[in-house]
């Protein structure tokens, strides 16, 4: 009797102990996310906020809880810069990074990792070699070049340099060794030739290679600040990045303004990352467990 | 030589064509070029012939007090964030990785900062920075010190200019490094901790017996990434600082674009890029060998 | 239909690897040869170069009188069935079926007729329409067999088919592909490492080891007359006993066999096959029994009756294995050492209705000498052609 009350209550004790160990977890979790998602919300508040209230109130609680919201702020910056323009100009060069990036590199990645070909070695230790080079190590004479092939103020200039990447094709070389080696086999023997394999066979069965070198693309290119500012003086051509800081110092410095075009630049990115974000988690992990 | 059965020379190198000329022309060319132009004394739009210097601009630079400065701040800079963003990365990871509801929300909470581009953090945190006891970082200081807090103008400030510059980075690059860790943490094989926890292993043992050598490679991975990542430091140098106040933000790449842009000096710039690279490059081979040795060991 | 030929083909891959060594065969048109062997014996080897999926270094490959070396696979109208399966993923069956007449460019009607009747053969069509993922492991396996058919290729290679399956799927599958074959009368080239598929499928049977072709022939032959003690003691399970031994010259002409201190009397049946025995006389042999020429010996003393000790015995239900303690030193076995289980031991098939062994037991096995098969202390066969 006395033993199992007792056995009674160690189990109760030791339940209770997980559940505290449990909320203590959420506390820290739950403290530690206000404290860091609170720049996001100060930068959302102060869109909605009168501009001049923005600054006053910086230090006080209608940083966060606002007691006046309007939409005054998104309709300035409408105004005052080519917000839509910018916008435009981002996706175009990022999705054309992107997109001609996913075709560029992935024949490649399988050229190395499946074919047999004269040259492959070379070719391979070419590509791990250029893995290193960050653009910042190559941008001042990339920038002689392209000015020397009279590319500035382009699109080209923003796009085409970064198309090809020795990063993804490591990152489509590594899945395609990963893949079995049969069904290519068996697409030969069905009568399929090496093009025909790739595009039936492989490239469907790829996705996830497809998914996490378009992610890890688009983080490494959408928020690229230094090159644009070299190689752009008009804004037809300037992507978000730079459109932010040029309006950062565009007088009359309104923060409120500012901080709309910082929600508008984000938020559409920040949607697309909430529904996909197994796919960008799972996107970076594989380039850690790479690295 | 006949063309072997499975030799598939000629759709190969079509396939790699595209790539190729896209990694020689704008990776491989530059890189050569930056060497060349280096030992040269090129400016854009200058009247005088290009002549070759040798090593003349590498003396220049190491003897420049800005580009000394540069250095100096981009080594501060991987000190300091190197560690506390792993330590904090870590942390978080741990929270993170248990079997509770709701894990997913706050991954995804704290991943966010990275979908933001470095230039809009910069912007957001200028604000956040703003001077004065009426900024909001001064004034939450002021609060959580009852007072003691004196209000800094941080960006302007020779002392706290560079910490900073170096929050706000820690704040942006954390999540990518968390993701990275727990997704290491995951990897690790839960018999490894029953067994540990038979052996009598208690929390913090197995912490250090079992988590942190079988995270090694993520770890590896994420500390010298981050070491690379300091020393590319510019987008919110230019932004908020340029350089300032009194080179105390100053950069390598800041150093190096205001050398090509606001003097056109491209050679100096270049030999500033080569130093950078080798900076890179001897990071990048300690992570190759600290990561194959590890391979060796299992 | 077609006939292949391999002359002295060679394999030695990048790294020095040797893993096929002059090997020669020759398929009749519709012949159903089973290639088998332990695994590493180049018998996978063998099948990817006759699909072209790899080169070989040395020889000649001919299919239906063409040589095809250098030929792609696309080219040589073969094809395979992996142990895998290698199944599309992303395509349904009835996308599975298809691709290989598509590649035909076979026109769309006839396209489907063929995959409606190749479905009905193999009894797929209620599942024309699923994934590979969403069908169970019998069923993939007929998918893979069904596109192997579909296009009427002029010869079959199929590569350990059965592998992935249980074992009671195993042997229903098993009849089916022996069925299909003798129906289609393909040419068909199988591999596996199974000796019952390999006994109960084949015309003939090549036994394959480090490359090299041991034997080859049909099922009955091998087992009876194995060409030496590898295909003895492969073939068969568990395989033939074999043990080191001398003739004696009996009394009057007959011969006798040592089995450890005992004697047996060799038929002479059985020694006709050993060619000019004379020259044998009192050297060092090898000697292989199988263990159904073990059988329980009746009441009192008959010819070649033998005393044992039993070192364990298996109960199958159809019939009783008993492991016995060899009276002769085994072959490729350490010499009867101190310790029980290193004990050289022999194995009996014996009819179920005996009575039960028990470890320990003395029984008495008589021997059925006419099938005793000898071979010269390289383990090469004696027969009386050469």
């Amino acid at each position: 009797m006395n033993g199992r009350k007792e056995h009674r209550l160690t189990r109760i004790r030791r339940r209770t102990a997980a559940l505290a160990a449990g909320a203590v977890n959420y506390l820290v979790l739950t403290a530690a996310a206000l404290l860091y998602i609170a720049p996001i919300l100060f930068m959302v508040v102060a869109s909605f906020k009168p501009d001049e209230r923005v600054l006053p109130e910086a230090g006080t609680w209608q940083a966060f809880f606002p007691d006046e919201v309007t939409l005054d702020n998104y309709a300035a910056v409408f105004r005052r810069v080519p917000f839509g323009r910018y916008m435009f100009n981002s996706l175009l060069i990022t999705g054309s990074i992107v997109g001609g990036g996913l075709v560029v590199n992935s024949l490649a990645g399988y050229a190395l990792a499946r074919l047999q070909w004269r040259g492959r070695g070379a070719v391979f230790r070419v590509v791990l070699a250029l893995m290193i080079l960050p653009l910042q190590a190559i941008a001042v004479p990339l920038f002689y070049q392209t000015t020397v092939l009279g590319w500035r103020d382009t699109y080209v200039v923003q796009i085409v340099p970064f198309v090809a990447n020795a990063f993804a094709i490591y990152l489509f070389y590594t899945f395609f060794l990963g893949m079995p080696k049969e069904l290519e086999e068996a697409a030969r023997i069905d009568g399929a030739g090496v093009w025909r394999t790739l595009v039936e066979i492989v490239l469907p069965n790829a996705k996830p290679a497809f998914a996490a070198a378009a992610i890890t693309t688009f983080l490494m290119y959408w928020g690229l600040y230094l090159w644009p500012l070299m190689v752009t003086t008009h804004e037809d051509v300037r992507p978000l990045p730079l459109g932010i800081a040029t309006f950062r110092t565009l007088p009359p410095i309104q923060w409120g303004d500012i901080m709309a075009f910082a929600v508008m630049m984000v938020a559409p990115v920040l949607v697309v990352f909430v529904i996909f974000q197994r796919w960008f988690v799972r996107g970076v992990a594989t380039t850690g467990m790479k690295g | 030589m006949t063309r072997l059965l499975n030799d598939n020379t000629p759709a190969a190198w079509l396939m790699v064509l595209p790539a190729a000329v896209g990694l020689g022309a704008f990776v491989a060319v530059p890189f050569v070029l930056a060497l060349v132009l280096s030992l040269t004394d090129l400016r854009l739009g200058s009247p005088l012939p290009v002549e070759f210097v040798g090593l003349r601009q590498y003396v220049r630079i190491f003897t420049d007090p800005s580009f000394q400065r540069a250095l100096v701040n981009n080594a501060v800079f991987a000190a300091v964030v190197v560690p506390v963003q792993t330590g904090l990365a870590l942390a978080l990871a741990l929270l993170l990785n248990r079997a509770m509801r709701g894990m997913v929300v706050f991954r995804t909470l704290f991943f966010m900062p990275v979908v933001f581009p470095m230039a809009l953090v910069a912007v957001v945190w200028e604000l956040i920075y703003a001077p004065g006891p009426g900024g909001t970082l001064n004034s939450f200081l002021g609060a959580v010190t009852f007072g003691w807090w004196e209000p800094r103008a941080f960006l302007h400030d020779t002392f706290w200019a560079l910490p900073a510059i170096m929050a706000l980075s820690v704040w942006q690059g954390l999540g990518f490094q968390m993701v990275i860790l727990l997704a290491g943490l995951q990897a690790i094989p839960e018999q490894l901790y029953e067994a540990a926890a038979i052996d009598g292993a208690g929390k913090l043992s197995r912490f250090w017996h079992v988590t942190l050598p079988q995270l090694r490679n993520p770890l590896v991975f994420v500390v010298l990434l981050t070491g690379i990542l300091a020393f590319r430091v510019f987008d919110q140098v230019q932004i908020l600082t340029r350089g300032g106040p009194h080179d105390a933000t100053t950069t390598v790449m800041f150093e190096a674009v205001t050398a090509a842009f606001t003097r056109q000096q491209v050679a100096r710039a270049s030999a500033m890029t080569v130093v950078f690279f080798v900076i890179v490059l001897a990071i990048t081979l300690a992570q190759r060998m600290l990561i194959r040795e590890e391979r060796e060991v299992a | 239909m077609a006939t292949v030929q391999l002359n002295h083909v060679e394999k030695v891959f990048p790294d020095g690897t040797r893993a096929v060594a002059d090997f020669s065969l020759d398929v009749r048109d519709g012949e159903f040869l089973v290639l088998v062997g332990p695994s590493g014996c180049g018998k996978s080897t063998i099948l990817r170069m006759l699909a072209g999926l790899e080169e070989p270094t040395g020889g000649e490959i001919r299919i239906g009188g063409e040589t095809v070396n250098h030929r792609p696979p696309q080219k040589r109208n073969v094809a395979m069935v992996f142990q895998q399966y290698a199944l599309y993923p992303h395509k349904t069956v009835r996308q599975n079926l298809a691709f290989p007449l598509r590649m035909m460019k076979m026109a769309k009607a006839e396209r489907n007729k063929r995959v409606a009747r190749v479905a009905e053969t193999l009894g797929l069509t209620p599942w024309l329409d699923r994934r590979p993922k969403h069908l169970s492991g019998g069923q993939r396996q007929r998918v893979a067999m069904g596109r192997a058919m579909v296009r009427n290729p002029a010869v079959f290679l199929l590569d350990e088919p059965l592998s992935n399956l249980d074992a009671k799927l195993r042997v229903q599958v098993r009849a089916e592909i022996a069925q299909l074959q003798r129906r289609l009368r393909t040419t068909t080239i199988y591999v596996t490492h199974d000796q019952v598929e390999a006994m109960t499928l084949g015309d003939r049977v090549a036994v394959l080891l480090d490359g090299r072709l041991q034997q080859i022939g049909g099922g009955r032959e091998l087992y009876d007359a194995p060409a030496n003690v590898f295909v003895a003691g492969f073939l068969g399970s568990p395989g033939m006993n074999i043990f080191h031994t001398r003739l004696h010259g009996g009394e009057g002409d007959t011969l006798e066999l040592e089995f450890g201190e005992q004697r047996l009397a060799v038929p002479e049946e059985a020694a006709a096959r050993f060619g000019r025995v004379d020259a044998l006389l009192e050297r060092p042999l090898l000697a292989g029994l199988r263990p159904e020429a073990f059988s329980p010996a009746e009441d009192g003393a008959r010819e070649n009756g033998v005393r044992v000790r039993v070192a364990a015995s298996e109960a199958l239900g159809y019939e009783n294995l008993v492991y016995f303690e060899s009276p002769a030193p085994v072959f490729g076995q350490p010499a009867a050492g101190g310790e029980e289980h290193a004990a050289a031991r022999m194995v009996a098939r014996l009819p179920a209705a005996g009575p039960p062994s028990a470890t320990g037991d003395s029984v008495v096995l008589t021997v059925d000498a006419r099938r005793l098969v000898l071979f010269d202390r390289e383990g090469k066969a004696l027969s009386a052609k050469d």
